[in-house]
């Protein structure tokens, strides 16, 4: 077959790239050039081999249905519904308890234990979030809950950050994460934000190594719920939530202050 | 709700790039999920208008650069019968619905071909083919999928498809010289 200049225009008459005129003239050039001819066939047998040739499967059901159960866990609280929480919350510390017990319940549903995980952690954070009054009575008793925490439960809170200069620890208390009794370590940050580390007994909860990220060395598990940056992670025999208003950068520096720290 | 319907609803377009891009069913089904996660933490920057399959697509294709093209899991095309169940099982699947076994066994075989040039290529040419001439997406679509220019998408396609002529040339059967009978 012999070459012929025109035969680059070809491409780009099969995909209709060519102006009117242009095309008119490379048209007109097809009916006396084999060569350009046969080119424009195999163009055409190409885009229809692509077209007709390759499957194009559906998404399986089960990946719809578990997709729809993703985004119904991660559905923001309606405004209304949130207010309504936190008078709720600033009622009584007492609420805290109710909620974690509803969400261990919700433990016996199909949903995903780590957004469970997580929801509970951002709902944690904002009960907490709401009695801030009452937290500067707690600071003078942090230690020595810890230590409680610590001996009754075997929870590895004693080794857990303590705070520092820019985030200090301000309270300890005792929670209930997924029908397991935890430790809720509270810290405010040089900018006055709200900090929260949660640590419970590890037991079968994992974090699959694709759903992390990394961090320097370590693959903590970065997300987000109600405009909080969830941070979590498994460490030794506990699992650990760390919480904060942040965004995922600012969250990881954190994340490695605190991990560090406890390794 | 309205994003998160319109996000649904592109779940099949979504789906079947991860499974040409990771080659590997479970590993696409992660993917998706994965996408449609990362698609909901970044609600609030998908600008209303936009092309949401073009944004999840996006997601979904730089979330398969960090994790597969990192190291973490490179999968080859597989080449034994053995390894090709894993797309070619899902796309067959489908083909077997039809009832015909022998015409799914034909589609399959031409089919193989294709899809077999189709992996060879590098990863960004053949997205640009899948997105542009299997998917039929616009070239403004495929361009935000890949973050680069439209001309590059072209530039890209016009490469890719020269590349897959020369290998589908190279897969067709030779036709056999028997030469003269003495």
């Amino acid at each position: 077959m012999d070459p012929c200049a025109d035969s680059r225009f070809i491409p780009l008459l099969a995909s209709g790239e060519l102006e009117p005129a242009e095309e008119a003239r490379v048209r007109a050039h097809l009916s006396s050039c084999q060569t350009c001819t046969r080119e424009l066939a195999a163009e055409e047998n190409l885009t229809k081999r692509l077209r007709e040739g390759i499957s194009r499967p559906a998404a399986p059901d089960d990946l719809r249905a578990a997709v729809e159960e993703e985004m119904r866990a991660l559905r923001p609280v309606p405004r209304r519904a949130r207010i309504t929480r936190r008078m709720l919350f600033a009622a009584s510390a007492a609420a805290l308890l109710i909620l974690s017990a509803f969400l261990a319940y919700r433990r016996m549903s199909p949903q995903d234990p780590l957004v469970v995980a997580t929801r509970h952690a951002a709902a944690t954070h904002q009960a907490i979030d709401l009695q801030r009054d009452l937290l500067q009575r707690e600071t003078a008793e942090a230690g020595k809950r810890l230590q409680e925490l610590a001996q009754r439960y075997g929870l590895p809170a004693t080794t857990a950050f303590q705070g520092d200069e820019e985030v200090r620890l301000v309270s300890v208390r005792q929670g209930l994460a997924l029908g397991k009794v935890s430790a809720v370590l509270v810290y405010i940050d040089s900018k006055g934000r709200l900090v929260t580390l949660e640590i419970l007994p590890g037991g079968d909860l994992k974090v699959p190594r694709e759903r992390t990220r990394a961090v320097q060395q370590f693959r903590p598990m970065l997300t987000r719920a109600d405009q909080l940056g969830v941070a979590l992670w498994r460490q030794g025999p506990a699992f650990y939530l760390l919480t904060a208003p942040m965004d995922e950068e600012e969250l990881a520096q954190l994340y490695l202050k605190v991990r560090t720290h406890t390794s | 709700m309205a994003y998160e319907k319109e996000a649904l609803a592109m779940l099949d377009s979504t789906y079947r790039l991860a499974l040409w891009l990771t080659r590997r069913e479970a590993d696409a089904r992660d993917l998706v999920q994965e996408t449609y996660l990362r698609a909901l933490e970044a609600r609030e920057t998908f600008r209303p208008g936009a092309s949401m399959r073009a944004w999840l697509a996006r997601i979904l294709r730089n979330r398969f650069i960090d994790r597969f093209r990192q190291g973490e899991r490179e999968v080859p095309w597989p080449d034994g019968a053995e390894e090709s169940k894993t797309l070619q099982a899902v796309c067959d699947e489908q083909a077997g619905l039809f009832g015909d076994a022998e015409l799914a066994r034909l589609m399959s075989l031409v089919r193989g071909d294709i899809e077999r040039a189709l992996q060879a290529l590098p990863e960004d040419h053949r997205t640009v083919v899948l997105l542009c001439d299997v998917e039929q997406w616009g070239w403004e679509e495929a361009a935000s999928v890949l973050g680069v220019p439209v001309g590059t998408v072209k530039s890209r396609l016009f490469r890719a498809r020269r590349t897959l002529r020369e290998l589908l040339s190279e897969y067709a059967p030779k036709e056999t010289n028997v030469g003269p009978v003495r």
